[in-house]
């Protein structure tokens, strides 16, 4: 009985182990495979990451400078992030909502000194 | 004659968590027949096997299932190993026995909570999936997903855990360990859970052998056959001996899953304690398998079977897997037959903690 | 190449020494089937206190093989799935699932007899 009165007391005074979750959210781990980005600047379209890609979930075109991510494929193993020459693909611990929109980096074409000719791009289409 | 009449059991139930379909045929209460209708979800995955390269597979096969997935992904590098004549580092062999430990640990929480759901003891469901939780918690920081590990590699693991974090792990299980000592007695003495599962689903050892019955089943029946004690990974270098009991029914089956969680947590802090420096993957540029080979390794649901044949090129010719419930299926329609009808979820079926997406693949 | 250290045997010898590997206290741990260039290639894999024994089968195409479910109980789901999977012949089985055990009516009958990359089958 006395041991009964010490839970009641000990459940009545203690907070719920669980999170309210919309308003308190608990962080990733910082190496949690949450998201993969694309930092179009240093991509060289070497079609690595395609080639490597487990589900296929990346098309890099070389002549159109493009680089397509369908997020709904992708099942962010790393493997991309692992591979690319230029490191440009990094991992985010957050994860992404899931979506049917596909992710296309452009990168404009530069003269070859380093300037760029025109302004790269992050469509979502 | 009594009047015969078939319930179709499944593929939605409350107690499952996946899709399986039993055919019951009832006499009155009883079953008399359970005949299991598979194929809900049945993906080709060994199929696909055949058309990615073999690095890639260790992606796919890891996702064959959700619960025991880096079981899948240590079996099937292994097999790769052996083909490539590949020594993985010391170090790579210990964290795989800590990861394969922690996945045994959350599969088997997750089993009792769904046993404890499915017997109406709401609250202890509770108290076992807020344990699993901590468990969860410790494989994102070591690994960095909850589910799908993604840490197992040809070759080694991909990503080490370094000292620091190992301890914070280990202070954690130690407080999973406790939370556990709190719950186990419930399920262990609790009279209702012992009138609700003592003496029911019966399988002997003579017939756990026939039945071909693995894993935790068959340890339940008196049968000392645990993958582990082949030595893979780390296990060679461990102390620890199989978890048998004699009496062969549901409540074996209980006691033996939770003294394993007691000893997955001994086992983790032993590979720990044992943890060797050096690098944690090898290099396999150029390597390509070539030849046929079998490997098994323990899973939480008991011995998982790969046959892999390779033709010395990057794509794989056959891989083939036999995963656990797929050979404790029979033994459960063992056990289904003659049981009353309010069993044969709660009980006879979780006993054996089904797995379909690893039966069907 | 690593072979595996398989007993190749004939069609006829197959319920023999499956008879022997059971009356000695054998388990089956599964039958895997696989393509070869002609026809296909049943592997039987035993086990008994941890050590693996296999039994090689060579097929022509269309050949029958016989079930050991009698003998082996838990025989028959794999026979069940290599006749869904790749069409073997199975005869003698008691809980036959007529070449459906995974697939549905509408799907491709033996997904798995072909190479990949040879889609639309049938
Ligand atoms: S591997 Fe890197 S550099 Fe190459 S195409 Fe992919 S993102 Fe660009
Ligand atoms: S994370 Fe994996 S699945 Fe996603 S794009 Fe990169 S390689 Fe493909």
């Amino acid at each position: 009985m006395l041991e009964m009165l010490g839970n009641v007391i000990k459940n009545t005074l203690a907070t719920p182990a669980t999170r309210r979750f919309p308003a308190v959210q608990r962080e990733p781990f910082p190496g949690t495979r949450g998201h993969i980005r694309m930092d179009s600047d240093c991509c060289i379209f070497c079609k690595r990451c395609e080639i490597h890609c487990p589900p296929d979930a990346i098309v890099v075109d070389r002549q159109d400078r493009t680089w397509i991510l369908d997020p709904n494929r992708c099942i962010v193993c790393g493997k991309c992030v692992e591979v690319c020459p230029k490191d440009c693909i990094t991992m985010f611990p957050h994860h992404r909502a899931v979506t049917r929109v596909r992710i296309r980096e452009i990168r404009g074409e530069d003269d070859g000194r380093g300037r760029r000719l025109e302004p790269m791009a992050t469509k979502e289409e | 004659m009594r009047q015969r009449t078939v319930i179709p059991f499944g593929p939605q139930h409350p107690v499952f968590p996946e899709p399986l379909q039993l055919k019951l045929h009832l006499e009155e209460e009883r079953v008399i027949e359970a005949i299991p209708v598979l194929g809900y979800v049945h993906r080709g995955l060994e199929k696909l096997a055949e058309q990615k390269d073999f690095v890639q597979n260790v992606f796919l096969i890891e996702r064959l299932c959700g619960i025991c997935s880096f079981m899948h992904a240590l079996c099937y590098c292994q097999g790769i190993e052996s083909l490539i004549g590949l020594q993985v580092p010391d170090r790579a062999r210990f964290l795989r026995t800590i990861w394969a430990e922690l996945a045994r640990l959350h599969s088997h929480h997750l089993w009792l909570g769904l046993l404890a759901d499915a017997l109406g003891f709401e609250s202890l469901f509770m108290q076992v999936f807020r344990n699993r939780e901590i468990i969860m918690d410790v494989i994102e920081a070591t690994t960095g997903g909850r589910m799908i590990f993604c840490s197992c590699l040809i070759g080694g693991v991909r990503r080490d855990i370094p000292n620091d974090l190992l301890k914070e792990t280990i202070a954690r299980l130690d407080q999973a360990e406790k939370l556990l000592d709190q719950i186990a007695p419930v399920i262990l003495a609790e009279y209702t859970v012992k009138e609700r599962t003592a003496n029911l689903g019966i399988v002997t050892k003579e017939q756990a052998r026939k039945l071909g019955a693995v894993g935790p089943v068959a340890r339940a029946s008196g049968i000392a056959m645990d993958m582990r004690t082949l030595g893979y990974a780390a296990y060679g270098d461990l102390d620890f001996a199989p978890i048998v009991e004699e009496a062969g029914d549901c409540y074996a089956r209980i006691v033996v899953r939770v003294k394993e969680m007691y000893q997955s947590f001994d086992l983790i802090k032993q590979a720990a304690k044992r943890m060797p420096k050096g690098e944690h993957a090898l290099p396999i540029k150029r390597l390509l398998p070539d030849g046929e080979t079998v490997v098994r390794v323990e899973q939480p649901r008991g011995e998982l079977m790969y046959y892999i044949r390779a033709n010395g090129s990057k794509k794989l010719e056959r891989v083939r897997v036999r995963t656990p419930t797929y050979a404790n299926i029979p033994p459960l329609l063992h056990m289904l037959t003659g049981a009353q009808l309010a069993n044969v979820a709660a009980v006879a079926v979780l006993s054996i903690d089904p797995c379909i997406s690893c039966v069907e693949r | 190449m690593r072979e595996l250290e398989a007993i190749e045997i004939g069609v006829d010898q197959l319920l023999g020494e499956a008879h022997l590997l059971a009356q000695d206290g054998w388990r089956l741990v599964t039958i895997t089937c696989a393509r070869s260039e002609d026809g296909c290639e049943v592997i039987y894999h035993f086990d008994k206190d941890l050590k693996l024994k296999h039994l090689r089968l060579q097929l022509a195409l269309e050949q029958e093989v016989p079930s050991i479910m009698p003998i082996f109980f838990p025989a028959y789901l794999a026979e069940n799935e290599a006749m869904n999977l790749y069409g073997l012949r199975v005869t003698g089985l008691n809980i036959d699932y007529g070449g459906r055990l995974f697939t549905t009516a509408e799907a491709p009958r033996h997904p798995m007899a072909r190479p990949a990359g040879a889609r639309g089958e049938e």
